[in-house]
């Protein structure tokens, strides 16, 4: 199978030779080049400058930008941590928004590092990522060694004799002065050319603009898109097992997805209801729509679509259907519950002995993600039930991107519509929560049943 | 693309008022685009009027015009069945389907609101208002009919600020925008001609108004 490897930087040649070794061709791409990419795992086309390529999978690995926080002068003493002086050294993390979540261990061990060597070590932070693994070991054990974290909210860099720097920092109501000392400054990242890259792939990006690679629930190198991979090789250059892990995950997953059995969940097409508004195709997180020019509808991909039914609740003229309705469960006549598979769903099968015990019996639909849930369906639920509850994923924790928040745009609009129609709009309910948060739906359950 | 948003649903409930057997037609063509009268609309409003009073009877169809005959042909049937039509095809939908179903009342289920573009998921603009006599080319592709709340020819009022408009700050000035455009194209000299003021017979102000394209028709 071909990997085109999209972005021309050294890591291409390591991964050149690891997927060779794992029987894969590669060709590459420069990420400028690129014009417009369509088709699917295994079967991709992209179209360059030169003309049309074809490969089984793409791997992004144009790097994101790194740039100097506007205080590029600073770096003024070259090797601190080796150099043999006894003046405080001050780690600058200057980013206006969150840094990217690697960064922060790197500059916790090197404060760490120096700090057992009895250096002074001052780390100035204005917004730095805290959650990951290990963090907050390391900022204890910092802590415990004397590395000193201030806080601020601006900061003055000035030179002086030696090649020593003097910081200035203020935050509210203090300020605090350092110097002369060694000054180590944070790379700030921005998206780059990346940003462009994302929009030709039809990638989803994060809010900051880069290609989404830090959802807990996929591998880090995987995108909305199955079958394109992004491997961030700054942090590549950083984490050596990074790569190693990138790497194999890309191997792993794209055989996987490759050999899996058919596609059992997608979403099929009524070409005659077909409107070609294009809805879909904006609206899909996982580039699974194609406009088929020639016939002026909108085709899916059967290999690249996860069945999460958010272009069938899009869809303006009802078109589009996924190909199997999962069955109710549960004999309730009074309340029925849409769960999405990846929170809702698991939350209530941790219930079922606690509702058995009340006698408190619900009728349960699983959804493969919030987003297929529509206000038509809720309507159609409440003729023939007295209450409906849907239970979706938390913020930021949709599988599918934004199928927890169309679920809940959909929820207040059928909510609207009944007070709108003098009907009592506590028969619908909606509550958000995650797999471990079975207590909250089983409260949401009492009171819809009492 | 004629833009459309559904009536309120209260005033929808009220004009159904003492119907009991009510035939929902959608339109397959722009209002289905714009999310106000496609069979999805329709059928939200089946189930929501079926909630209400289980004994109503309720149908959906979707013809993919209500402004051609051949499309309006496909629902008479249904049609002669039910009491009454909700239509949730734009104005024209409404009357074309009035006149060739003559013994029914046809209902209007949609405010009829603009010629427009789609700007996003869920969000049209206006673009054109049909006054029949196009003037872009001398305002680089923005119309000052439509994007000047005025309707303004020969530049902006005292109220345009910050490439705003008066009315509203989420409003963009339209002349500023045909300024900004033209500048970017080193057009500016287009705007040194003055404006005539314009005969507005071509459009609205010249009475209803038909198209006859002569070679087409025998």
């Amino acid at each position: 199978m071909t990997i085109a490897l999209v972005g021309s930087t050294p890591v291409n040649v390591i991964l050149e030779k690891e997927f060779a070794a794992a029987q894969m061709e590669t060709i590459t791409v420069k990420s400028n080049e690129l014009q417009r990419v369509s088709g699917h795992i295994g079967d991709f086309r992209l179209q360059t400058l030169d003309g049309e390529r074809r490969a089984g999978v793409i791997v992004v690995t144009e790097p994101p930008e790194a740039k100097l926080p506007g205080i590029g002068h600073a770096l003024l003493d070259s090797d601190p941590v080796s150099h043999p002086h006894t003046k405080p050294v001050v780690l600058l993390m200057d980013y206006e928004q969150e840094s990217r979540q690697f960064m922060t261990p790197v500059a916790l061990e090197l404060a760490l590092f120096l700090a057992r060597r009895r250096r002074t070590v001052f780390f100035l932070k204005r917004s730095v990522k805290t959650a990951g693994t290990d963090q907050e070991r390391l900022y204890q054990e910092a802590r415990g060694a004397g590395v000193v974290f201030v806080d601020y909210d601006q900061v003055q860099i000035a030179e002086t004799d030696q090649g020593f720097a003097h910081v200035s920092a203020q935050d509210e109501s203090q300020s605090l002065e350092i110097g002369p000392c060694s000054l180590i400054v944070a790379e700030t990242i921005h998206p780059g050319k990346t940003g462009a890259l994302a929009d030709c792939l039809k990638l989803r990006r994060d809010r900051w603009g880069f290609i989404d690679e830090y959802k807990h629930y996929l591998y880090p190198v995987m995108t909305s898109r199955r079958g394109v991979y992004a491997i961030d090789t700054l942090r590549a250059c950083c984490e050596p097992e990074y790569l190693e892990e990138a790497i194999a995950a890309v191997i792993g997953d794209s055989a996987e997805q490759l050999t899996a059995d058919a596609n059992l969940l997608y979403v099929e097409l009524d070409k005659e209801k077909c409107a070609f508004c294009y809805t879909c195709y904006r609206a899909c997180p996982h580039a699974a729509l194609t406009p088929n020019q020639a016939e002026a509808v909108m085709e899916p991909w059967e290999e690249a679509c996860f069945g999460c039914g958010i272009c069938v609740s899009m869809c303006p003229a009802n078109a589009l259907q996924l190909t199997l309705e999962k069955p109710a469960q549960g004999a309730s006549q009074s309340v029925q519950i849409f769960c999405c598979e990846n929170s809702g769903d698991t939350a209530i099968s941790r219930l079922q002995e606690d509702l058995a015990h009340e006698g408190l019996t619900v009728s349960q639909v699983s959804v493969t993600c919030g987003g297929e849930i529509t206000v038509e369906r809720l309507l159609q639920a409440l003729r023939q039930y007295e209450k409906v509850i849907a239970a979706v994923c938390m913020d930021d924790a949709c599988q599918h991107f934004d199928g927890n928040r169309r679920a809940c745009a959909q929820t207040e609009r059928a909510v609207s519509m009944l007070e709108a129609a003098g009907l009592e709009p506590g028969r619908i309910r909606f509550v958000q929560l995650s797999q471990g948060m079975p207590r909250l739906l089983h409260e949401e359950i009492r009171e819809a049943l009492l | 693309m004629i833009v459309a948003e559904q009536k309120p649903i209260d005033e929808i409930l009220r004009t159904l008022d003492g119907f009991k057997n009510v035939l929902i037609a959608a339109c397959g063509t722009c209002v289905t685009v714009c999310m106000a009268g496609g069979e999805k609309e329709a059928l939200k409003l089946a189930a929501l009027l079926q909630m209400r009073d289980a004994d109503m009877k309720v149908s959906v169809v979707t013809p993919k015009r209500q402004c051609d005959m051949e499309f309006v042909e496909e629902i008479l049937a249904d049609a002669a069945e039910h009491d009454v039509v909700l239509s949730l095809g734009c104005g024209a939908g409404v009357q074309f389907m009035s006149g060739a179903i003559d013994n029914k009342l046809i209902l209007p289920g949609l405010n009829t609101k603009f010629m427009g573009v789609t700007q996003d998921i869920g969000v049209w603009a206006e673009m054109c208002q049909g006054c029949g006599d196009c003037v872009l080319e001398q305002t680089g592709g923005v119309c000052p009919v439509t994007r000047c709340s005025k309707s303004n020819f020969n530049g902006p009022c005292g109220g345009s600020s910050d490439g705003k408009c008066e009315i509203d700050t989420e409003v963009d000035c339209g002349w500023q925008l045909i300024y900004d455009r033209l500048e970017a194209l080193d057009q500016l000299q287009r705007l040194y001609q003055i404006s005539e003021p314009k005969d507005w017979t071509t459009s609205r102000d010249g009475g209803p108004r038909k198209v006859h394209k002569k070679e087409m028709i025998l």
